[in-house]
């Protein structure tokens, strides 16, 4: 289910990253990571019914879960985030855990209404036939300041790690845009940590690849 | 051309720019690939986004109507998966053409769910109590059984509304609700209910407004819900109370949903309801809802209902809103109401309300305010109708 498309996947002459001048590397980290919030005790007062806890995890999970989706199935990803959301309104009430187990619990919910959406509609996901070398010089209008700076946009950070085989591109994303640990994410993959991390490693490698070969 | 080659990456930094540990720069792996790739994980998991955030009003609609009680009460039989919830992989059609021969045929016919799902309603739950949305095999459950006994046909094609009444509380509603504006919405649309993912307002007001909620209503599983409010009709003023739609389906019957179910609405989420939709209702019908109700609209929705219905508040709510009310409305009240409700207010907030009597009537209210009043009130004010202290 849901493989993605590799037909269009040629990397072509990955253009030197324009932000590597040599000597000037320590001003050069990127854009700011979102922090991985702790989302405990907004997820206990939610579960007592305070809108404002549900709109301070929405606003946490909801780009990653976005994002995660988008690896998942393409432009539908907005239709399947919503329907994430209401199963973990319905569900709220009954979790048990702590903030990564709450985020755990996201993803998963959106990896099983993602394999839902797929099976029904019944079509590969198609992924977007950009070539690298665009994407990699897409400063993306609607990113914040510092993430122009750096050369790459979300939306184009997100195509590119899409690009990679399903289990590297889930394993790269769970980590980094969800925030889990490999065992959390081993969780929501059925796979063992160890395996998590062997994927993610490939999955980098190949991004290393597609970046700069 | 590049210095990168993406064989040199390590496991160790990999680890590392996954968990976002890495700062400036990556020890070691400097031509490792280790910045770029830091830089892309970074804008791949960059802060939220505007454009990202679009669905948050209806999210926190849907989480609404999950949460209209305590979690204490609510939490029982929430992580099972309810035959209602299960209605939401049905086919439409198919649930409108079986609906007459009752529950068990529903659920034989369409196999979307087991013939031994039942929804039961807990005789103790009443209007405040939790509803157990389960499923049984034995149908033992201590509450009283709501669904359609096996092999019952009504006679009338229908299904037998009296038996599937029982109380619903708020989050059984808000649940129901939601599917039924769901299955309406597919029904609209031809599509799946499980395509139409979480409505937004105008979904679900085109939901609860559509002709095809009166066929969609018939099925069993809304019984309880019909049986809470009284009928079918009243199910679609209801559910648009309790979702905050803008516009009720049938603003004019508003007054049929009896009292105590729309007494027993929280606090919390009468306060929600926009002020548009209570400005849909008629008077006469505004005039016949309880005041407990009325009284815990939110006051920008009080402002904007007409002077006649404000009369009938107790004037403790109304003393804090009469500063919020416009000056037209202002100008309908009975003159003992707005002087006995001035006479309790300070004189500083006395003073902008009376600028916006006609004068006429604020002739009348200040001379019939207490003297201790009167002396806070400014002396311009005062000469200016002929009043000396």
């Amino acid at each position: 289910m849901g493989q993605m498309d590799r037909a269009d996947l040629t990397v072509v002459s990955v253009v030197e990253p324009a932000q590597d001048p040599p000597g000037d590397r320590a001003s050069i980290a990127g854009p700011p990571r979102a922090p991985v919030a702790d989302l405990a005790d907004a997820v206990r007062k939610a579960q007592d019914g305070d809108d404002e806890a549900f709109r301070l995890l929405y606003r946490d999970l909801q780009p990653r879960l976005l994002r995660y989706l988008r690896a998942l199935v393409g432009d539908d990803a907005d239709d399947v985030a919503s329907e994430t959301w209401l199963h973990i309104a319905r569900g709220l009430s009954g979790f048990q855990g702590d903030s990564d187990g709450f985020r755990g619990w996201t993803a998963t919910i959106a990896r099983n209404r993602a394999t839902d959406h797929v099976r029904h509609h019944q079509r590969r996901v198609a992924t977007v036939a950009v070539p690298v070398e665009e994407l990699t010089g897409l400063a993306g209008s609607d990113d914040t300041a510092d993430s122009a700076i750096e050369g790459i946009s979300t939306d184009a950070a997100i195509a590119l790690i899409a690009r990679l085989p399903r289990d590297q591109a889930e394993a790269v994303l769970l980590r980094a845009v969800m925030g889990l640990d490999a065992e959390s994410a081993g969780k929501v993959l059925g796979k063992r940590a160890g395996a998590v991390r062997t994927a993610a490693y490939r999955g980098l490698r190949k991004l290393a690849g597609f970046l700069g070969e | 051309m590049s210095s990168i080659r993406p064989g040199r990456l390590g496991r160790h930094t990999a680890e590392q720019l996954l968990d976002g540990a890495v700062g400036d720069r990556v020890p070691g792996d400097r031509h490792a690939g280790g910045e770029t790739l830091a830089g892309l994980l970074a804008a791949a998991s960059s802060p939220p986004r505007s454009a990202e955030l679009t669905g948050e009003d209806a999210a926190v609609t849907a989480f609404r109507a999950e949460h209209l009680v305590p979690a204490s009460q609510s939490r029982r039989g929430q992580m099972i998966k309810s035959p209602l919830a299960k209605i939401l992989t049905m086919k439409v059609g198919a649930l409108a053409l079986t609906v007459g021969a009752g529950g068990a045929a529903l659920a034989a016919s369409t196999g979307a769910f087991t013939p031994s799902a039942h929804v039961h309603v807990q005789a103790a739950g009443a209007a405040s109590g939790g509803v157990s949305v389960s499923q049984s095999k034995t149908g033992t459950h201590g509450g009283m059984h709501v669904s359609m006994p096996a092999g019952h046909t009504s006679s009338s094609g229908r299904p037998g509304n009296t038996a599937l009444r029982g109380p619903l509380s708020a989050v059984g509603v808000g649940k129901v609700c939601r599917i039924l504006a769901d299955t309406a919405f597919a029904a609209i649309h031809h599509v799946n209910t499980s395509a139409v993912g979480v409505l937004d307002a105008t979904g679900l007001q085109s939901a609860l407004d559509s002709s095809v909620l009166g066929q969609v209503i018939n099925n069993p599983e809304f019984g309880a819900l019909v049986g809470t409010v009284e009928n079918k009709a009243n199910a679609a003023n209801y559910c648009g109370l309790i979702m905050h739609v803008t516009r009720l389906a049938l603003p004019a019957d508003l007054s049929s949903i009896p009292g105590p179910v729309l007494t027993a609405i929280p606090a919390s989420v009468v306060s929600q309801v926009p002020a548009s939709a209570m400005s849909s209702v008629p008077d006469a019908t505004l005039g016949k809802l309880p005041i407990a109700f009325v009284t815990r609209l939110a006051s920008k929705v009080l402002a904007g209902l007409p002077a006649s219905v404000l009369a009938q508040l107790p004037t403790s709510v109304l003393t804090g809103l009469l500063s919020q009310l416009p000056a037209a409305t202002l100008a309908q009240m009975p003159v003992h109401l707005l002087t006995g409700l001035l006479a309790k207010m300070p004189a500083s907030s006395v003073t902008g309300i009376l600028g916006k009597l006609p004068s006429g009537l604020l002739s009348q209210v200040v001379h019939g305010l207490p003297t201790s009043l009167l002396h806070g009130l400014p002396s311009s004010l005062l000469s200016q109708l002929g009043i000396s202290l």
